[in-house]
């Protein structure tokens, strides 16, 4: 069973191995406290992970202090181990974190190409940019238009449903024109919160099929948030628990099936879980 | 061409639609800058001072008073955002500084004080005013082809999300903010050099809801509402002779009645697709049909 | 010292002008959370109806009464036509109606009543001057500024026992608080609604009659001034306070009499809107409705 040693007692962390790291995020709104001492370390030889926790526990919370919505009350953000605690979403997203929100957020007045290519002209710093582009894209540009036709090539998106609006979309469109949102900066991180949502069983087998497939392909971290344990299980190399804004395990789908904390916390779903 | 008296409406509704462009784009992204009259009049008078005093070409000048009133309002719509105004707040906000500003003119010997600012040379023709209109309109029309115009849009639908995605925000609303005053500056710049004699109370309650009033009348989804807005309620009115001046009664009834029935405004983006939906299977059909007409079918 | 006592009196009579506005435009602002800009057509309208009342009946009392039912319909027909309709609708589009339904009323007195001109409210004994004597200086007050002091406490006392004690003042918070809520948990949320502006528009009423015979010149935009730095007052001293809606009053009443006395008279309504700019520069949160927040 893996236990995250204390601060104090933890030899030095060398962040530059990882990816995106939380350390000992605190999340205070007045008088409650959505996290408390959480800490999240995304990379170094695991493409695919997830976090998981009952309903409340602040899963939310931590992708949105990872992502810079949220400023953490205490501790520090570290995107390949560049210290960006409290600086703004769109200089991480720069970083190359993207993500997805939970529920359906497209802007409805904009095309499926056009939401893609939103992102993908707002160009990541590194791997993302083509030579000569420039950073604040206000403008569109020849390379931006190429990397949105490329994700939605890559979910599967081709053709005139590129032309059509997130309301006359099925749900299946929807997350996947999040995806290639999400994809088109060609991000080192993913975050993915609850992509399986409302997913009937045939499509999440799909979606993970794809995102597996993405990650190699795009070389990036991929973190999933969800609540289907059967999904987390099958996709997940490695898995953070939260319970009540704290971390309650965290390690391989076989050691967290087996916490009987982890159980405890669930009331009896991951015994359930058939592998 | 046109009588003389139909000149001097077409003119001034060529200059209002400016302006109501301008009050368009922050209403848009539903940011309720509503300083829209004190940006004409900062244009106006910067404008009148520039050709008076100084002896600046009229469209140097017109230039100018665009610029200081985009100015303006990038100052107040900066302090707005970075305190995180919304909704009435930031109406309250921005209506605080129009009228500081009018009491400030009022007090300035230089501009003319409460007695006004006279003496300024008639630039604008009808001619004028037309032209510049149409320029403006293209640049719409170019703006939501444009990434900033997206990037409009998607604040509009969402703005929460949008710095997610790499997207500097507050930078890309103060661009809109500014060229939002930038256009009233130069409705009132236009206006200054057609009316001759400007006073601060020329640009209060009155300008505002003139130019507020038909905006969210022609609904703020696309710019062509704005567009129908302020001249369907300055035209029916100016039409059906009797009603002259009950113009702005007449504005404030139709708004009102709007609302209530329909709180989107007149043209949404339904209402624009459709119509444009519509333009297309004409012309294909037209096109179509006289094509048929030319091949006979080959068997 | 004569300046003294002079700006004194001046303040305590701007500023019970300020309260009487406040007072009742607080009701719909502060305590149900309404964006509403419509209150100072109603004052205005309703000195128009006393302007001919008085005409007619010579009765100040009786013109009170007629002003306050003026108020009363009107307040009722502007909550069905332009508050119920667009209830739960984005601020925008509240201010924009509640502003169509000023412009409609102020422009009806516009073209009905000597074509917009201002009008002058006969001579009453509010008029008579109360003049006394400190030193070689002879400061004055009228009967009618002590009327509308007399009125305000009045006023203040009423409101704020009705909005802390009885049913319609819990109805009222409760619905402000959550529409959806309160309505689920019983409170008529179309009567509260109802209730609290034809409340508010009575007192518009008599602010109207009193404001009018304390003035005697009006004209249809006369309140709208007052309607504005309300807001400022509002503001600054926390909404949905009423007994803090009148002492705002007072004190924005004080600060510009001084400022008129003292130094320039023409800044004086700059006081307002830079308060205005000041308190939402410090405290900026929602001002209406509970500050939405935004689930991710």
């Amino acid at each position: 069973m893996t236990t995250l040693a204390t601060a104090s007692a933890a030899p030095a962390v060398d962040r530059s191995q990882l990816v995106l790291t939380g350390e000992h995020i605190s999340v205070r709104f007045g008088g409650v406290a959505a996290l408390t001492d959480v800490s999240v370390r995304i990379g170094t030889g695991r493409r695919v992970e997830a976090i998981i926790g009952p309903n409340g526990a602040g899963k939310t919370t931590l992708f949105n202090v990872l992502t810079g919505v949220v400023p953490p009350t205490e501790g520090k953000v570290f995107v390949h181990g560049r210290d960006v605690t409290g600086r703004r979403q769109d200089f991480i997203f720069r970083q190359g974190v993207s993500r997805t929100f939970q529920g359906l957020r497209l802007w409805e007045h904009l095309t499926v190409e056009q939401n893609v290519t939103l992102a993908s002209n707002s160009v990541a710093g590194r791997k993302g940019r083509a030579a000569g582009e420039r950073v604040l894209g206000l403008w569109n540009s020849k390379a931006g238009l190429e990397r949105a036709h490329w994700a939605l090539d890559q979910v599967g998106l081709t053709g005139t449903v590129r032309d059509r609006k997130p309301p006359q979309l099925s749900l299946w469109d929807s997350r996947m024109v999040e995806i290639a949102r999400a994809i088109s900066s060609e991000p080192d991180v993913l975050l993915l919160d609850e992509p399986a949502a409302g997913l009937n069983p045939v499509e999440k087998k799909r979606l993970r099929e794809l995102l597996i497939r993405l990650s190699h392909e795009i070389d990036f971290h991929l973190v999933v948030v969800e609540h289907d344990m059967n999904f987390v299980m099958s996709i997940a190399e490695h898995i953070w628990v939260l319970n009540f804004g704290r971390l309650l395990a965290s390690g391989p789908p076989s050691e967290i099936q087996a916490d009987p904390r982890v159980h405890e916390a669930y009331l009896g779903s991951p015994k359930d879980a058939k592998k | 061409m046109f009588s003389s008296a139909f000149e001097a409406f077409a003119t001034i509704q060529c200059i209002m639609i400016i302006a109501a462009l301008g009050h368009y784009l922050p209403l848009s992204m539903r940011q309720l800058d509503v300083g829209i009259a004190a940006y004409m009049s900062i244009g106006a008078y910067v404008s009148a001072i520039m050709t008076r005093e100084f002896g600046f070409t009229f469209p140097a000048a017109l230039a100018g008073g665009a610029v200081v009133a985009g100015a303006g309002a990038l100052f107040i719509d900066a302090l707005a955002t970075r305190v995180k105004l919304t909704g009435f707040s930031y109406a309250i906000f921005s209506l605080s500084f129009a009228e500081s500003l009018r009491i400030i003119l009022e007090n300035n010997d230089y501009v003319g004080g409460v007695l006004g600012f006279s003496g300024i040379a008639h630039h604008t023709t009808f001619g004028v005013a037309a032209g510049v209109l149409a320029v403006v309109i293209v640049l719409f029309w170019l703006l939501d082809r444009s990434r900033l115009g997206q990037l409009r849009t998607a604040i509009a639908d969402d703005e929460f999300i949008v710095p997610q995605f790499g997207v500097p925000l507050v930078t890309t609303k103060l661009i809109i903010f500014a060229l939002g005053g930038a256009l009233g500056g130069l409705a009132g710049g236009l206006y200054a050099h057609y009316v001759l004699y400007i006073r601060p109370a020329d640009f209060g309650f009155v300008m505002l809801i003139a130019l507020q009033l038909p905006v969210v009348f022609g609904g703020l989804d696309r710019f062509y509402g704005a567009i129908v807005g302020t001249a369907l309620l300055a035209w029916i009115p100016e039409v059906t002779r009797d009603l002259g001046g009950f113009r702005l009664m007449f504005a404030a009834a139709a708004t009102l009645l709007m609302l209530i029935w329909r709180p989107t405004g007149l043209l949404t983006h339904d209402t624009i697709a459709a119509i444009s939906a519509a333009f297309r299977r004409l012309l294909t059909s037209l096109r179509g049909g006289s094509r048929e007409q030319e091949r006979p079918e080959v068997q | 010292m004569g300046l003294l006592i002079q700006s004194l009196i001046n303040g305590i009579s701007l500023g019970s002008s300020y309260a009487l506005v406040a007072v009742g435009f607080t009701l719909i602002f502060g305590v149900l959370r309404v964006v509403y800009l419509a209150h100072a057509a109603v004052i205005a309208a309703c000195a128009y109806v006393g302007f001919f009342v008085l005409r007619y009946t010579d009765s100040v009392a009786a013109t009170l009464l007629a002003g306050m039912i003026t108020g009363a319909i009107l307040g009722i027909i502007i909550e069905a036509v332009a508050i119920r309709t667009v209830r739960g609708q984005n601020h925008l589009i509240a201010m924009v109606t509640s502003i169509s339904v000023a412009v409609l009323i102020e422009e009806t007195l516009r073209l009905t009543v000597e074509g917009g001109q201002p009008i002058s409210y006969a001579r009453t004994f509010t008029s008579e001057l109360i003049r006394f004597h400190i030193g070689s200086a002879s400061p004055y007050f009228t009967i009618g500024q002590v009327l509308v002091v007399a009125m305000v406490i009045v006023l203040v006392l009423a409101l704020t026992f009705i909005v802390q004690r009885t049913w319609l003042g819990r109805s009222i918070r409760a619905v402000a608080d959550s529409e959806t809520v309160s309505s689920l948990l019983g409170v008529r949320v179309n009567t509260t609604s109802s209730m609290t502006v034809m409340l508010a528009s009575t007192l518009a009423g008599a602010a109207g009659v009193l404001l009018a015979l304390t003035i005697t010149v009006i004209d249809p935009r006369f309140a709208d001034l007052m309607q504005f730095k309300s807001i400022a007052i509002i503001l600054f001293v926390g909404m949905g306070s009423i007994p803090g809606a009148v002492v705002g009053g007072y004190m924005l009443g004080f600060v510009e009499a001084f400022a008129v006395s003292y130094f320039d008279p023409s800044y004086r309504d700059l006081f307002a809107y830079l308060m205005m700019i000041g308190i939402l520069m410090v405290r900026p949160q929602g001002l209406l409705g509970r500050h939405v927040a935004q689930r991710v």
